[in-house]
């Protein structure tokens, strides 16, 4: 995908989130004898957004048909490898399940696997990452549970600690 | 005076405690860490601090801020001497100098010279906080909403105009944390705004979880993106000599070097949205521009690393003249202190000065010890260097995902930080990925309710009168500076677009 196409989709969404703004700032409630209630100021920023988009727009079609320079700022990035991508999945997708499973499952379970599993996937020893990642949860669970006192979810450990 | 001095007098029996002290050598401690090992930044430090801050006290916490950011800050120049990789972005301006120097046989002069203009750089800055922060709170103790409204603006505009090299996409930046300060219920009534159900919205969104999310979540996403896996290092460097042999002789023929990187630094910190690593970049053009021997610069030349060195350290402290004053912030490090101190109960503001003088003076005297320890703790960084360089980073970026994962649980037990924090990561490494800065997102989240604060409270006063916003004369002189200012971005923007439409037109032909 070309800069200036990047450029039309990026600017496209924040037409379309400008315009949502707005129609949810529409609808909230105005204040009796104030002439500038709770949506003023969202509205001001949606009407920023959606022009800022429109600009974005025009500028990326311009640039596709050749008639102006680059923009500024240079966006062209080199591809990402296969295993580092797949590394940037798991920090998405792990994270994610840890917010899902976290509280049932606990703190000392949950973020090893998802340490191990992000190292082997890039290429570390199976058997240090284990060793790694025990580890330090240990001492962080410790830190914060013992010394700060932070209620950090034990989940299937329950009883142990 | 006896007032000054009694409140100096206070302020020390508030430093003289272990507790603190400790504090502030363990984050000095992390803060080397971090900036000696490329691809972590001073910001990612201080955010991934700021969940420990909140077990702290408020003095406690800032002390810890600012000794973890003057020391990450100066270790950067470490791996970018001794393997040409610049440990922050602030180190990156002189990177290649520095190397040049190491591959001459000069690495201890490089990492001495640095290391001893950016302590004196952060002292002057420091002084100049120490001095003009009280000053300008005097003074500012007569503003109304209609002063804080422009200068919050101009502080914003400011971020926008100089974060990015495209205006275009500072605006949106900017817009993107204004926006994000919306979230939460509306500060006048009280109408929540933007909460989608989640009762946990209505607060506003948590400002730690986002850092963490922005700063370090993303920036191990980048590395991973950009695969700026640190070098293995094959060839062992020498070891570093007596980094301080020379270097007062080398500090006192550069003298003015020194003190125009300081002032500089200091200006530069202290305007919204630029940071240390442009201060460098400008300190170490100016270098070379007065320089007698512009030739030498690139050959391993100390010249324009002092300058810069001094710079970019003395940025932080200059940061934290709006930002203590008027409670806007000069760079991120300082957004981060400003979230960290309201969390804290101290509401930056003149008001502060009155009601909170002696931890104020505390924290001016943090700055002053925080940079004296860089002279010990810089040399014995120097001195571990190698080993730090050798840490797998895969190793590495999966402990900070860990801490990432528990620092954003520890604010509020909640799960639901965890998910700010992968939102946040994800939409800033997009955003990153287009090309949006980061600075003017987290200003505008930090001055976003200041900004609508006083812009509702000033239009109660005026009647709705928009012109009530020019009547009081500083806040009229504000508000006209600011309109010149835009006036003045938006003319340049509009030629350079119009002369680059020339050029293609021309080429066309």
């Amino acid at each position: 995908m070309s800069r200036a196409s990047t450029d039309l989709l990026f600017g496209l969404v924040l037409c379309f989130a400008g315009v949502a703004i707005a129609v949810v700032a529409r609808a909230m409630p105005s204040i009796a004898g104030q002439a500038y209630g709770p949506g003023f100021f969202p509205s001001l920023l949606a009407v920023g957004l959606a022009a800022c988009g429109l600009i974005m727009v025009t500028r990326s079609i311009l640039q596709m048909s050749s008639r102006y320079a680059a923009a500024p700022t240079d966006l062209n990035q080199p591809p990402i490898g296969r295993r580092n991508l797949a590394a940037l999945v798991w920090v998405v997708g792990g994270l994610a399940i840890i917010g899902g499973v976290m509280d049932s499952v606990g703190f000392l379970i949950c973020v090893p696997v998802f340490m191990i599993v992000f190292m082997v996937i890039l290429g570390e020893r199976l058997a240090w990452s284990v060793v790694l990642s025990l580890a330090s949860t240990s001492i962080a669970y410790y830190a914060f549970a013992k010394l700060l006192k932070v209620q950090v979810p034990i989940g299937l450990l329950d009883g142990l600690f | 005076m006896e007032h000054f001095f009694s409140q100096l007098s206070a302020a020390f029996g508030m430093l003289a405690d272990v507790q603190l002290i400790s504090v502030v050598l363990v984050a000095s401690a992390f803060g080397l860490f971090v900036g000696a090992i490329p691809g972590l930044t001073a910001t990612m430090a201080t955010a991934l601090l700021v969940p420990v801050t909140f077990y702290m006290t408020p003095l406690a916490a800032v002390a810890a801020i600012v000794s973890c950011t003057a020391m990450a800050i100066t270790a950067g120049d470490i791996p970018g001497c001794l393997i040409r990789m610049p440990g922050t972005p602030a180190s990156a301006a002189y990177t290649d100098e520095t190397y040049a120097m190491t591959r001459r046989g000069l690495a201890a002069q490089a990492l001495g010279s640095s290391l001893v203009s950016s302590v004196i750089g952060g002292l002057f800055g420091a002084i100049v906080l120490m001095i003009a922060a009280p000053v300008l709170a005097s003074y500012a103790l007569r503003f109304s909403s209609f002063e804080y409204f422009w200068l919050a603006l101009m502080g914003l505009s400011c971020a926008a105009f100089i974060s990015s090299s495209d205006l275009l996409r500072g605006m949106i930046a900017l817009l993107i944390g204004l926006f994000l300060a919306t979230v939460g219920m509306d500060p006048l009534t009280g109408t929540p705004r933007f909460d989608f159900g989640f009762t946990a919205l209505l607060g506003g969104l948590n400002f730690i979880p986002i850092m963490i999310g922005m700063f370090a979540v993303c920036e191990i996403m980048n590395n991973l993106a950009t695969d700026s896996e640190r070098v293995r290092i094959k060839e062992i460097p020498k070891p570093v000599g007596r980094i301080f042999a020379g270097i007062g002789g080398l500090i006192s023929r550069y003298r003015r070097n020194t003190a125009r990187g300081a002032v500089l630094g200091t200006l530069i910190g202290a305007l919204p949205g630029a940071g240390g690593d442009l201060a460098a970049w400008m300190s170490y053009s100016l270098a070379k521009r007065f320089s007698k021997t512009p030739e030498k610069f690139g050959t391993g030349h100390p010249e324009g690393v002092i300058e810069a060195g001094a710079a970019n350290n003395a940025a932080l402290s200059g940061a934290w003249v709006p930002a203590l004053v008027f409670g806007i912030p000069g760079d991120a490090v300082t957004a981060i202190a400003v979230g960290v101190l309201i969390m804290k109960g101290l509401n930056p503001g003149p008001q502060l000065f009155e009601s909170q003088a002696p931890t104020l003076y505390a924290i001016y005297l943090i700055f002053i010890v925080a940079n004296l320890l860089l002279l010990p703790l810089g040399w014995l960084a120097i001195r571990l260097a190698m080993p730090l360089l050798r840490i797998p980073p895969h190793q590495l970026s999966a402990v900070i995902l860990m801490f990432c994962i528990l620092g954003s649980y520890a604010i509020n037990n909640s799960i639901f930080d965890i998910g700010v924090m992968l939102l946040f990561g994800v939409v800033s490494f997009v955003l990153g990925r287009l090309g949006v800065p980061k600075g003017p997102i987290i200003l505008g989240l930090v001055l976003g309710p200041m900004v609508e604060m006083n812009f509702l409270t000033s239009m109660a006063i005026a009647d709705g009168r928009f012109l009530g916003f020019f009547e009081r004369p500083i806040a009229g002189g504000l508000g006209v500076a600011a309109i010149l200012i835009w006036g003045f971005v938006l003319m340049r923007a509009l030629r350079g677009h119009s002369d680059k439409a020339k050029h293609a037109a021309k080429s066309d032909m």
